[in-house]
C-alpha cells in the first residue's frame, strides 16, 4: 500500500511539473535569433526598400531596357538584350512585389505609431513600384495584393485596371507630400536612410518629382488629367517641391562591400565574360554623342583602344609596330563584310555595336587578335568606361529621378503650352545632367550645337540623360515614337517591344484566372507574331491602346 | 503454447512547438499476430504467422515556424538592413496525423531452406505541413499550412531460399520487392497544387485525384508527377501544319533570333514521375568451403529522372548522345524543295513526336549546312534546323503562316553547337530505370582450429568491389541513382545535377576477428 501512494505522488508530481512547463511554452516560440516585428525599429526596413527599388531600376536600365533603347548592346548571353527574345517564361514581377512586402510593412508600422515621415516614404516607395509594375506589364494586382496574411481570400488577388493603378498611386503621392510637409514628425533616422540622410524635404522633392512623372505618362491618353496634374504642382513650388538641381537627384551610392556593389563590377567577379564585358555601347548612342561632341561619351565609354587600318596586301591582319592599331588587308575587311553583312568601323575614336546584329561578338573583327567567345574583350570597338568595372564610385549610383528628367517633364509640358518656358527647362535639363555626371563647365559650348527644337530635341536629349537608367526613356519612346528607333535584324521583331509579359511562373501559374482576364485586355499589334495569346512584348496595354504611338 | 500475441500502446505528446490550443496529440496502436502452425500442423512448415495491425502516429514541426520574423539581409555601409520575408508563416499549425494499417504473413518452410516475408500496408498521412506556392502579387511566395489526405498503398516482399546446402556448397539467395504509390486524395481550399521544386524546366507538382489540369487532362493524384511546358505548336486542326512546333520570328521581315529553335508552349503538362513502378533487389551468396562470393544486384523499374547533367552539358555540345540524335538529312545539297518534301513525307518521326531533334549535322560530312545570316559564322557548314514552321496562332484561332522552316529554300540554319532545347523541359526528362551490379565480394574463413588456437570465435578475409555493372535505359552515362540522392544544392527527388566526374569502382580489402 506504501508502495503505490509513492508511486502516484511522482506521477502528480511529475504532471504538476509538465502543467508548469506548458504555461512557458508559448515564450518558447519566440525566435530569440531573429528580430520580432512588433519589437523592431521600423527604421531598420528603410535601406531594404530603398536598395531593393534601385536594384530594380539598375537592373532593367543597365540591363536589358538599356539594350531595348540603344544605350548598349550585349556581346554575349544576349538575346533578352538585344533581341528582345522574352517570350518563355516572360519577366517575373516577384522581386517588384517583394519590394512591396516591405514597403507595406513599413507603411504598417508607420501607421500604427504614428511615424508620419516613414509614412510618406514607405507611400513613396510603393508608389514608385507600383509605378513601374503598371508601366513594364500593365494590369496587375493593387487593391488586393500584398494581403496574404489576411486569408485565403487574398491568395488570388484580382488585377486592377492599369488606369486605376496610375490613378492610385498619383493620390499616394499626393497623401506622401501631405505628410512630409507636416512639421514635428518622428525624425528619419539619417545612417538608415541612404537615399536622403534623413532630409524630409528632399523626400518630399522625390515625392513630387514622381507624381509629375506619372502625369507625363497620361499624356497621350488622359491629356485632360495630365495636363491638370502637371500645371498644379509646376504653378505651387511651395506646395509641390521639386528636385530641380542635381544635387537634389534620388541616387543611391554603393558602399563597396560584397553585397552592395555595382552590378557589373569586376572586383568580386573577375570572369573574363561577366556582366562588365558582355556589355558593349551601341553604335546608336555612340554616334549620337559623337554629332553632338558630347563630352558625357567620355564618362560613359572609353575610346577604341586597337582601331582598324587598311592597309596594302593581302591576308594581312597583325598589330602595328607601336601596337596602337590593329592593320588589316582589303581581303580580310571584305570577307568579313559579306559574311556579317555589316560594314568595319574605322573610326579612331568612339565605336559602339548596331543594334541585334548577327555575331556581335565578332563586331569589327573581334576575333582578330582576341580571345574568341561570348561576352569577350574586343580591342577593336569602345568598352564601356572602365569604371564601370569597380564596385563603387562617385558615379556608380541607382539613379531613381534626377534633375534633369524633371526639366525635361517641365520642358515637354511648355512644348505643349501648359505652361510657359520650354527652351529654358530643356537647357536646365541638359545643365543638370551635365551638372550630374561631372561635365557641367562644358555646358556652354554645347548647348550652341544642341539648341532647343521641339518635343524632338527634349526626347533626345532625355534619352541621352538617362543613361544608365533608361527605363524611363523606353516608357517615352512608348508615348511618343522618339527619339526614333530601329531594331536590328537578329531581334525578335522587325520593331521595339511595347511591355513586358507576364510571367508563366508568377500570377499566371498561381493567380491564374485572375492572370488570363488581364490578357485578355491587352490588345495585340499585328507584331505579336508567334506569342501564342494576347500576353505579348508587341501587345498594347490600356496606356498605349488608341494612341496611334508608337506604332 | 504461445500462438497468439496482442500488442496495445497508447501514447499522448504535447509539442512546444505547435500553438497552445493544439499542442496536444494523442496516438494509440493495436496490433496482433497469430502463429497458425500452432493451430493446424502442416508438413515441411517449421512457422507460418499472420500478423495486421493498427497505428496512429503524430508529428509536430520544427521550432520557430510559427511567428514571423524579420531576417537579416546584410549592411549597406553603415545602414543595417532587416526585410520581411516571403515565405508566410502560419501560427495555426496543427500536428500531422498518420494513421497507417499493415498486414502481413510470415513462413519458414522446409526447415529453413524457404523463407517468405509479405507485407501489404495502407497509410494516410493527414494535415501534412508544407508550403504551398502563393502568387507573388500576394506579397509571399509559399505559406506553410496544414493540408490534405495523402494516401500511400504499398507491398513489400522478401523471399529467401537456401537452394543448394551440402557438406562444401552453400547458396543462399534473397529476393525483395517492393512497391508503393502515394496519392493526394484532398488538399487545401485555394490550394491547386503542392510544388516541391522547379528545376530545369520541369516542375514537381501533385494535384488531387480528380482536379482537372491545365492542359485539361484529369489528375491522377500521383506523388512525384513531372509536369513541363511542352513544345509550342500549332494547335489549328484545319491548318496543314497541325501538331508541327512554331518557330520564333519571322524570316520574311528578316527578323529571326540567332537561336531559332523550339520553344514552350504556356501550358504544363504531365511528362513523367519520379517514383519507380517497384524497385527489386537479390542478395547472393554461394559458399564453399572457407569461401563465400556475395553478390547485391538492385533493379530499379519505371519512372523517370531529370537530368540537369545532361541539360548543361548538351548546351556545351559535349554529349554524344545529341550528335547522334541529330538527324542526318535524306536528301543531300543544302536546302531544296526535295528536302521539304523528305522532311514531311517523315512528318511522324521528324515533326510531331513529343522531342523533336534538329536535322543537319555538326560537320559537312554529317549533313551540316551553311549557316544563315545573323548566325555567329554565316556560311559555316555546320548548320542544323528544326523542322517547324514560322507564323501565328490568329485570334480566331487558325494558323498564319510566315514561311516553312522544312528545308525548304529560306529554311533557318543555326550552329550545331547551339541547338540545345533549353526552354522545353521535356528534353531533359529520362527513363530512371536500372539494373545494378551493387557490389561484389569474395572472403575466406580462416580455418576453424586455427582460430580457436588464437581463442578467436572466428577470423576471415575479404576483398570486395562495388558498382561493378550499370544498366541504363537512358543510356547516356549518368548514373538514374544519383536523382535520387542528396546533391550540390540539396536533395531534389529526380533531379541529378554535377555528375561528370567518372565513374568509381572501389576496390577494398577487409580482414575481420571476432573474439
Amino acid at each position: 500500500m506504501k508502495k503505490f501512494s509513492y508511486k502516484v505522488i511522482t506521477l502528480s508530481l511529475s504532471l504538476l511539473l509538465m502543467l508548469g512547463a506548458c504555461k512557458d511554452l508559448d515564450d518558447l516560440n519566440v525566435n530569440p535569433n531573429s528580430p520580432s516585428p512588433e519589437t523592431t525599429d521600423l527604421n531598420l526596413l528603410l535601406p531594404t526598400v530603398i536598395t531593393m527599388l534601385g536594384g530594380q531600376v539598375v537592373d532593367l536600365g543597365f540591363g536589358d531596357l538599356a539594350g531595348v533603347m540603344q544605350h548598349m548592346q550585349k556581346t554575349g548571353w544576349q538575346s533578352g538584350f538585344n533581341a528582345y527574345d522574352w517570350a518563355s517564361p516572360g519577366q517575373s514581377w516577384t522581386g517588384y512585389y517583394g519590394i512591396l512586402r516591405n514597403a507595406d510593412e513599413l507603411h504598417k508600422k508607420a501607421v500604427k505609431d504614428g511615424y508620419k515621415n516613414h509614412e510618406g516614404i514607405a507611400l513613396i516607395i510603393r508608389a514608385y513600384t507600383f509605378g513601374m509594375i503598371a508601366d513594364l506589364w500593365g494590369d496587375a494586382p493593387y487593391t488586393e495584393a500584398l494581403r496574404a496574411e489576411e486569408g485565403s481570400k487574398y491568395f488570388t488577388p484580382v488585377f486592377d485596371k492599369q488606369q486605376d493603378i496610375y490613378h492610385g498611386i498619383l493620390a499616394e503621392l499626393e497623401t506622401a507630400n501631405t505628410l512630409l510637409a507636416q512639421e514635428g514628425g518622428q525624425p528619419i533616422n539619417a545612417t538608415q536612410d541612404i537615399l536622403f540622410a534623413g532630409n524630409v524635404a528632399k523626400w518630399r522633392k522625390f515625392a513630387n518629382s514622381l507624381a509629375l512623372r506619372y502625369y507625363m505618362r497620361l499624356q497621350a491618353k488622359e491629356q485632360a488629367f495630365s495636363k491638370a496634374g502637371i500645371v498644379k504642382i509646376a504653378s505651387d513650388p511651395a506646395k509641390y517641391p521639386l528636385i530641380t538641381s542635381a544635387a537634389d537627384d534620388a541616387n543611391v551610392s554603393y558602399p563597396g562591400t560584397a553585397n552592395a556593389a555595382w552590378p557589373t563590377n569586376m572586383v568580386f567577379n573577375i570572369a573574363p565574360d561577366g556582366e562588365y564585358m558582355r556589355r558593349k555601347p551601341a553604335s546608336t548612342l555612340v554616334e549620337a554623342l559623337k554629332s553632338l561632341k558630347d563630352p558625357r561619351i567620355a564618362v560613359w565609354f572609353d575610346k577604341v583602344p586597337q582601331p582598324l587600318v587598311l592597309v596594302p596586301g593581302t591576308n594581312v591582319s597583325r598589330a602595328s609596330a607601336d601596337g596602337k592599331t590593329w592593320e588589316i588587308s582589303a581581303d580580310i575587311a571584305g570577307n568579313y563584310e559579306t559574311t556579317y553583312n555589316t560594314p568595319l568601323n574605322y573610326s579612331t575614336d568612339y565605336i559602339g555595336i548596331p543594334p541585334a546584329i548577327g555575331g556581335a561578338m565578332f563586331y569589327n573583327l573581334q576575333m582578330e587578335g582576341g580571345v574568341s567567345g561570348q561576352g569577350r574583350y574586343n580591342a577593336h570597338i569602345s568598352q564601356i568606361n572602365s569604371m564601370y568595372k569597380n564596385a563603387t564610385g562617385d558615379l556608380l549610383k541607382m539613379r531613381l529621378i534626377s534633375a534633369a528628367e524633371v526639366n525635361f517633364i517641365l520642358a515637354e509640358a511648355a512644348s505643349y503650352t501648359w505652361i510657359t518656358g520650354a527652351e529654358t527647362y530643356y537647357a536646365k535639363g541638359i545643365q543638370e545632367s551635365f551638372n550630374a555626371w561631372g561635365v557641367g563647365a562644358s555646358f556652354t559650348s554645347y548647348i550652341a550645337g544642341a539648341p532647343y527644337n521641339g518635343l524632338q530635341s527634349i526626347m533626345k536629349q532625355k534619352w541621352i540623360a538617362s543613361w544608365s537608367a533608361a527605363s524611363e526613356s523606353w516608357f517615352d519612346w512608348r508615348r511618343t515614337g522618339l527619339p526614333v528607333l530601329n531594331a536590328g535584324p537578329s531581334a525578335a521583331r522587325s520593331v521595339l517591344p511595347l511591355r513586358f509579359y507576364y510571367s508563366l511562373n508568377d500570377d499566371l501559374n498561381t493567380n491564374t484566372d485572375n492572370a488570363t482576364a488581364a490578357i485578355a485586355n491587352l490588345v495585340r499589334t499585328t507584331h505579336a507574331g508567334s506569342d501564342p495569346t494576347n500576353n505579348s512584348a508587341w501587345s498594347k496595354t490600356w496606356l498605349l491602346e488608341g494612341t496611334g504611338k508608337p506604332y | 503454447m504461445e500462438a497468439i500475441y496482442l500488442d496495445l500502446t497508447a501514447r499522448n505528446d504535447w509539442s512546444s512547438t505547435l500553438p497552445a490550443a493544439n499542442r496536444s496529440f494523442f496516438y494509440p496502436s493495436a496490433s496482433i499476430s497469430v502463429l497458425i502452425n500452432e493451430f493446424v500442423p502442416m508438413n515441411h512448415v517449421d512457422m507460418l504467422k499472420v500478423r495486421a495491425g493498427v497505428a496512429r502516429t503524430g508529428y509536430d514541426t520544427d521550432p520557430y515556424r510559427l511567428l514571423q520574423v524579420y531576417a537579416n539581409g546584410g549592411n549597406w555601409g553603415e545602414a543595417i538592413m532587416l526585410n520581411k520575408q516571403s515565405g508566410l508563416l502560419n501560427p495555426n499549425l496543427k500536428p500531422e496525423q498518420i494513421t497507417s494499417q499493415e498486414y502481413g504473413v510470415e513462413a519458414k518452410l522446409f526447415g529453413g531452406r524457404v523463407r517468405l516475408d509479405g507485407t501489404y500496408y495502407i497509410m494516410n498521412d493527414r494535415l501534412q505541413i508544407f508550403p504551398v506556392p502563393l502568387a507573388p502579387s500576394t506579397g509571399a511566395t509559399t505559406i506553410n499550412i496544414n493540408a490534405g489526405l495523402l494516401q500511400s498503398r504499398g507491398v513489400e516482399l522478401m523471399i529467401g531460399g537456401t537452394p543448394i546446402k551440402t557438406r562444401d556448397w552453400i547458396w543462399d539467395v534473397n529476393l525483395n520487392f517492393t512497391q508503393n504509390q502515394t496519392k493526394i486524395l484532398e488538399l487545401a481550399d485555394g490550394i491547386p497544387y503542392v510544388q516541391p521544386w522547379s528545376q530545369a524546366g520541369v516542375v514537381n507538382r501533385g494535384y488531387v485525384k480528380g482536379a482537372t489540369l491545365p492542359d485539361g487532362s484529369i489528375a491522377d493524384g500521383l506523388l512525384g508527377n513531372l509536369y513541363t511546358r511542352k513544345t509550342l505548336r500549332v494547335t489549328d486542326k484545319e491548318s496543314p501544319y497541325y501538331g508541327y512546333p512554331i518557330i520564333p520570328g519571322n524570316p520574311t521581315t528578316g527578323n529571326f533570333s540567332d537561336d531559332p529553335e523550339l520553344t514552350n508552349s504556356n501550358i504544363y503538362s504531365k511528362t513523367g514521375n519520379y517514383n519507380p513502378k517497384f524497385i527489386m533487389g537479390m542478395q547472393s551468396s554461394l559458399t564453399w568451403k572457407g569461401f563465400t562470393l556475395g553478390m547485391t544486384f538492385d533493379w530499379r523499374h519505371g519512372g523517370q529522372f531529370v537530368s540537369q547533367t545532361f541539360r548543361y552539358m548538351n548546351d556545351d555540345q559535349l554529349t554524344q548522345y545529341w550528335a547522334d540524335k541529330t538527324v542526318t538529312p535524306g536528301v543531300a545539297g543544302g536546302a531544296s524543295e526535295a528536302l521539304r518534301n523528305w522532311v514531311v513525307e517523315n512528318a511522324s518521326t521528324l515533326i510531331t513526336p513529343e522531342r523533336v531533334y534538329p536535322i543537319g549535322g555538326p560537320t559537312p560530312e554529317t549533313g551540316g549546312f551553311p549557316e544563315s545570316s545573323n548566325m555567329p559564322f554565316p556560311g559555316n557548314m555546320d548548320g542544323v534546323f528544326y523542322p517547324g514552321v514560322f507564323g501565328e496562332m490568329g485570334s480566331d484561332g487558325r494558323f498564319i503562316l510566315y514561311q516553312e522552316n522544312l528545308g525548304n529554300p529560306g529554311t533557318v540554319f543555326e550552329p550545331w553547337g547551339a541547338s540545345n532545347v533549353w526552354s522545353v523541359g521535356s528534353y531533359a526528362v529520362f527513363d530512371a530505370d536500372y539494373l545494378k551490379l551493387r557490389e561484389i565480394s569474395l572472403s575466406y574463413d580462416l580455418p576453424g582450429a586455427w582460430v580457436k588456437k588464437a581463442k578467436m570465435d572466428n577470423a576471415y578475409i575479404s576483398i570486395y568491389s562495388r558498382n561493378i555493372m550499370l544498366w541504363t535505359k537512358s543510356g547516356f552515362g549518368v548514373d538514374p541513382e544519383r536523382a535520387f540522392q542528396p546533391s550540390g544544392s540539396g536533395l531534389f527527388q529526380g533531379v541529378e545535377r554535377y555528375n561528370v566526374s567518372p565513374w568509381i569502382v572501389p576496390v577494398g580489402f577487409k580482414v575481420g576477428f571476432t573474439f
